[in-house]
């Protein structure tokens, strides 16, 4: 066997990552050592037997096992390499393993509680639906029972009787009356307060006011153009009453009318103006009963003849100062019209036959808008007592025990002459011209007066402006007004204050209106 | 001689006789026995992976010729063996001067 041969022999089996010059480079490099020994070996002991032994006793180690540690060490590093990239891969295999084992587990887990989720919602579906279910099918019960309640009469209760009022228009036909106000004001007799109810009559004519309680009720049945009926019901116990009103079966014919005033010398030139109520005083005749209209039509009248409409006519303080209705004609503040005025050419028009014309106020006008901005010193339109809720007290020492003033006493007119003339009485224009000039007042008469004094603060645009002393001083003086005197100049914020005074007596008292304030432009 | 006395100097003195001009594995033993009279007789088994593992150190480098038909390995000395056989021979000297110095031995400064 040649040395290659036998050295090789002991090399390991080929690696993969094994240079391949490696093993050849060991092998030839052994082998010329082991040639050059024995070359060496024959030159000193060319008579000698077996020089081969003799040169492999002398190599110290076995020639294979060398070539075979030299492999090892050259191989040492790749090798290790090896097999530490060995042992990552199945560290991380390992690893992979086991996350995939767990994501596995974890995604079953998942699994089944999603199952389970599923099946625990879908059961609450089902029960959530069947409760649904029952809840419908207790509704559509209770709701049959509800209709079925519905359907009998109520008057089942003798506690509780239907009422109803059935409105038709007069004639032979005696058709529905849509559209009418049905009012049912009174007392059951069980109750001690008073109910009001308020309906509209349906296209069959009904105004069902459901069930009330045993008792006497008024029934008043407004049509739609104003004109009213009242009758008295009396609802039995354990029966069901309709109540049935014969209506007209249309308005009054529509005319016009020529309100005017006939202004005394007295009066003239002095800017002041008329209020007046018109009152239909006619009423329709259907079955022997009357209709009639109860709503009252202001008018504003100047001087110039020209008019204006309101809807209704109130003082600010009217309610304040408790004066009742009479404070609409006695307290000094500015006249509030609720609605928008309608301005008229001398003509007005009108429905009914004839109306009473009573006079209200005269008002002095403001230069700017030609609206009532204060009734300033006010006339009685007659010598009253004075009334009061409020200051009963104070106003009874004045004015003796409480009364109502009179409703100031009209004058009648008729459409058959539109040329309807107001006249002023000469008492009345006495008083306004004491009123207007309250220094003049007699003094020593037995009636009483209310005339009012303004303190006029001077403010800004906005009435929050402050005033210096000065200004404030000079402006807080309090003016009896004579309006033809009156040096408005600029704007002023009015605020307005009540004087009560009995003639000849320097005791009176007086009282801030509320927030009366209103300001204007002065000429 | 005790080879546990050689087995901490085989690499220096392979260095030391590489560092006479290129030569191969056979050739360095012959140098070794004759350089030290005799005394120290490198055995295969020692110098093949000294060798080899100077070789990969950069101590050494080698290459392949053709000598009598066969292919023989010469080795040669790098600049890193020059300078590692510099420090191998002064660490050496200390050595050989320590060892001396407690025998109380004279010590010749080659």
């Amino acid at each position: 066997m040649s040395w290659p041969d036998d050295i090789e022999a002991g090399l390991p089996a080929p690696e993969q990552n094994e240079p391949p010059a490696l093993r050849r480079d060991i092998v030839d490099e052994l082998s010329d050592h082991l040639q050059c020994a024995l070359n060496r070996e024959l030159l000193n002991h060319p008579d000698e037997p077996d020089p081969r032994s003799r040169v492999l006793a002398r190599f110290g180690s076995s020639p294979q096992k060398l070539a075979r540690q030299l492999w090892l060490d050259a191989m040492k590093e790749t090798l290790m390499s090896n097999r530490l990239m060995l042992t990552i891969v199945v560290v991380l295999a390992a690893v992979c393993l086991t996350a995939c084992g767990m994501i596995w587990t974890q995604s079953k887990l998942l699994q089944e509680m999603a199952l389970q989720a599923r099946d625990e919602t879908q059961r609450l579906l089902h029960q959530r639906e069947a409760a649904s279910q029952a809840l419908l099918a207790q509704n559509r019960e209770l709701l049959a029972k509800l209709n079925e309640l519905q359907q009998q009469p109520p008057a089942q209760s003798p506690g509780w009787n239907p009422l109803k009022v059935r409105v038709l228009l007069d004639g032979e036909e005696q058709t529905p009356a849509a559209g009418f106000d049905v009012e049912v004001n009174g007392k059951a007799l069980s109750e001690s307060e008073e109910i009001g109810l308020r309906e509209k009559t349906a296209t069959d004519g009904v105004a069902n006011f459901g069930v009330v309680r045993p008792g006497q009720y008024r029934v008043t049945v407004m049509a739609p153009w104003g004109e009213s009926e009242t009758l008295y019901s009396v609802v039995r116990p354990g029966t069901e009453p309709v109540v049935e009103v014969v209506a007209p079966r249309q308005a009054p014919s529509p005319t016009s009318v020529r309100p005017s005033v006939e202004w005394p010398d007295a009066l003239k030139g002095l800017d002041v103006a008329v209020v007046c109520r018109l009152q239909r005083t006619d009423t329709t005749l259907i079955n022997e009963r009357a209709w009639a209209d109860g709503h009252a039509r202001y008018l504003l009248i100047r001087q110039d003849g020209t008019m204006a409409e309101y809807g209704s006519v109130h003082s600010e303080n009217y309610r304040a100062n408790g004066f009742g209705e009479a404070a609409d004609r006695l307290v000094t503040i500015p006249l509030t019209f609720y609605t928008d005025p309608t301005s008229l050419e001398g003509e007005l028009p009108w429905r009914g036959k004839s109306a009473e014309v009573a006079l209200l106020q005269l008002v002095k006008l403001s230069p700017q808008n030609e609206l009532p901005t204060a009734r300033g010193t006010l006339p009685l339109l007659s010598p009253s007592p004075l009334y009061s809720s409020a200051y009963w007290q104070q106003l009874s020492q004045l004015s003796g025990p409480r009364q109502r003033e009179p409703e100031p006493t009209g004058q009648t007119f008729s459409i058959d002459n539109p040329d309807w003339k107001v006249s002023i009485p000469d008492n009345l224009v006495k008083e306004v011209i004491a009123g207007l000039s309250p220094d003049d007042y007699p003094g020593e008469s037995a009636s009483q007066v209310a005339f009012g004094t303004m303190t006029f603060l001077r403010s800004d645009k906005d009435g929050n402006g402050e005033l210096s002393e000065t200004e404030a001083n000079e402006s807080q003086r309090s003016h009896r007004i004579k309006f033809s005197e009156f040096p408005v100049t600029r704007q002023y914020f009015v605020q307005t204050y009540l004087e009560m005074r009995k003639s000849g007596s320097s005791s009176g008292f007086s009282r801030s209106a509320p927030s009366s304030g209103r300001s204007f432009i002065g000429r | 001689m005790d080879s546990k006395l050689l087995s901490g100097a085989v690499e220096m003195l392979i260095l030391e006789v590489i560092a006479a001009g290129p030569t191969y594995g056979y050739q360095i033993t012959q140098d070794v026995i004759a350089r030290s009279n005799g005394y120290f007789e490198l055995t295969e088994g020692s110098l093949y992976p000294a060798l080899h593992r100077l070789e990969r150190q950069k101590f050494l480098s080698a290459d392949w010729r053709e000598a009598d038909g066969r292919r023989r390995k010469y080795y040669r000395l790098t600049a890193a063996g020059k300078k590692v056989l510099e420090q191998k021979k002064q660490e050496w000297q200390q050595f050989a001067r320590g060892v001396h110095g407690v025998l109380g031995l004279p010590y010749v400064m080659a």
